[in-house]
């Protein structure tokens, strides 16, 4: 992964995680998606401490013009991905009909997760296929409210130790005892938005007081033209 | 770490290999310095101590000094702690697990440094450089630098199909790092073909090893270590001693 000029940096065993802060008209149409959707599912709320999802639609990304964005960041991602040292040559190896000359993205599953007082989400990956042998191979996820008492400026230390509201991410490898850590916990900025391999193990610790937490999550599935090809010919 | 505009990569539970291409006159004066320690040690030193392995040909302090590289090394080390420091949490995590913390500035010096010159069926089996005999320095951060490839094996004349990069091939450097969880994404292996004039830096932590190869030629580079230690901890040590000091009198 070229990071500036003359300057390379690789590590194909790592899970990456990737960022970028969503422009705020796009982020306006993603908060009212999400309205929209919970207007609509009113009543399907919580039955635990864990709280339920909110089935959005891959059609409503559509209707509310947050789709080309959405798909114009998970290939930046796949592209980051594929720079990786030698996961490019990995792919072409363990997926069958390489090389790859191009990827096809598709969200298989988004929903809303809408967090109040003392909910929390549990240690967890995307990495399922789904009843339709769909696999989700990359997910995401973006923050469209947080409460009041969770914008606050960050200590150094609680990046290391997890705070109240904080999602935690828990990456395989930390072999380095200076270099390296298996925990990485983020506090949740709105209009910020994270893609990472759906392997990747995290969790949403709980708060408290009022207000919301919300959050857009997906999963995606992506395919070669090469196995697409593949496909169309074997279904004649 | 920031990749571009609006685009950041983060990985802290990575080992990262960072690389770079060494400015020309550069490479010649690390060839110079090659030269001289290969041709020093020539007349004393048993190049295999009975094996198949290469023996290390050390590198004394003052050479890099001597050679006006030293300044160089030195500037990319501190680029690849800038890096490191910037991969998601790393900083807040040295500022936890090192005493003395929060950590403002850090010092790094050459701890050891060595040429390598790998002939046709030489190897180096898998190693790290972090776990150092009870006589050596400790290190954290190591390096590799490219100076002289074998014909056969320059990139032009190498048949670069992907697989072998995944694959390994004849005289090739493989990192195999922790981690490589997800089957699309990661991968343990990375095996690089060495070229000269690149500089890998990377955790002394991260295993590698060299492959051999058939025929003519020489595959020579520099290896070295690095010790780092921040300011806090340097003015910490001082106190200690000065209370030594003080309580021997």
């Amino acid at each position: 992964m070229q990071m500036s000029e003359n300057w390379f940096v690789d590590a194909p065993w790592a899970q990456l995680l990737c960022s970028t802060k969503i422009p705020a008209d796009t982020l306006q149409r993603f908060i009212t998606m999400s309205d929209e959707v919970l207007d609509v599912a009113d009543g399907l709320g919580n039955t635990s401490v864990i709280p339920s999802s909110w089935e959005i639609s891959p059609e409503k990304f559509q209707e509310h013009d947050v789709l080309s964005y959405t798909m114009e960041m998970v290939s930046k991602y796949m592209n980051t991905m594929l720079s990786n040292g030698n996961v490019k040559q990995n792919m072409d190896n363990v997926i069958s009909d390489g090389p790859h000359t191009q990827w096809n993205s598709r969200i298989i599953t988004a929903w809303i997760v809408s967090q109040k007082e003392d909910d929390y989400l549990p240690v967890h990956a995307h990495n399922q296929v789904t009843a339709d042998h769909q696999f989700a191979k990359i997910s995401g996820v973006m923050y469209l409210k947080l409460p009041k008492q969770m914008e606050r400026k960050l200590d150094e230390t609680s990046l290391k130790t997890g705070k109240d509201g904080q999602i935690a991410f828990t990456g395989m490898g930390d072999a380095d005892p200076l270099q390296t850590t298996s925990l990485y916990n983020i506090q949740p900025e709105i209009g910020w938005f994270y893609i990472f391999p759906s392997t990747l193990n995290h969790q949403v610790y709980p708060f408290k007081g009022e207000g919301e937490r919300r959050g857009i999550s997906f999963n995606v599935d992506f395919m070669s033209k090469e196995q697409l090809e593949k496909l169309q010919k074997l279904q004649g | 770490m920031k990749m571009g505009e609006n685009w950041h990569v983060n990985a802290p539970w990575a080992q990262l290999v960072c690389s770079t291409q060494i400015p020309e006159d550069k490479v010649v004066k690390f060839y110079a310095i090659s030269n001289e320690v290969l041709d020093e040690a020539e007349a004393t030193d048993d190049p295999y101590g009975n094996g198949v392995i290469p023996l290390p040909w050390v590198i004394p302090y003052d050479k890099f000094g001597k050679y006006g590289v030293t300044e160089y090394i030195m500037e990319m080390i501190q680029h690849y702690l800038d890096t490191i420091l910037s991969n998601g949490n790393i900083h807040s995590h040295l500022n936890t697990i090192i005493p003395g913390g929060p950590h403002t500035q850090w010092h790094s010096r050459i701890v050891a440094a060595w040429v390598v010159s790998q002939k046709e069926n030489d190897y180096i089996p898998v190693h790290t450089h972090h776990l150092n005999g009870a006589h050596e320095e400790s290190c954290k951060i190591s390096g590799i630098l490219y100076l002289k490839v074998p014909e056969q094996m320059k990139v032009d004349n190498v048949d670069n199909n992907d697989i072998a990069i995944r694959g390994g091939r004849d005289g090739q450097i493989l990192f195999t790092g922790m981690g490589g969880v997800d089957p699309f994404s990661t991968t343990m292996q990375y095996n690089i073909q060495p070229e000269v004039g690149w500089l890998y830096l990377f955790p002394s932590s991260l295993n590698h090893q060299v492959y051999p190869f058939k025929g003519e030629g020489e595959r020579r580079g520099i290896s070295f270590n690095i010790d780092v230690i921040s300011q806090e901890q340097l003015d910490i040590m001082i106190l200690q001693n000065e209370e030594e000091q003080n309580a021997d009198e």
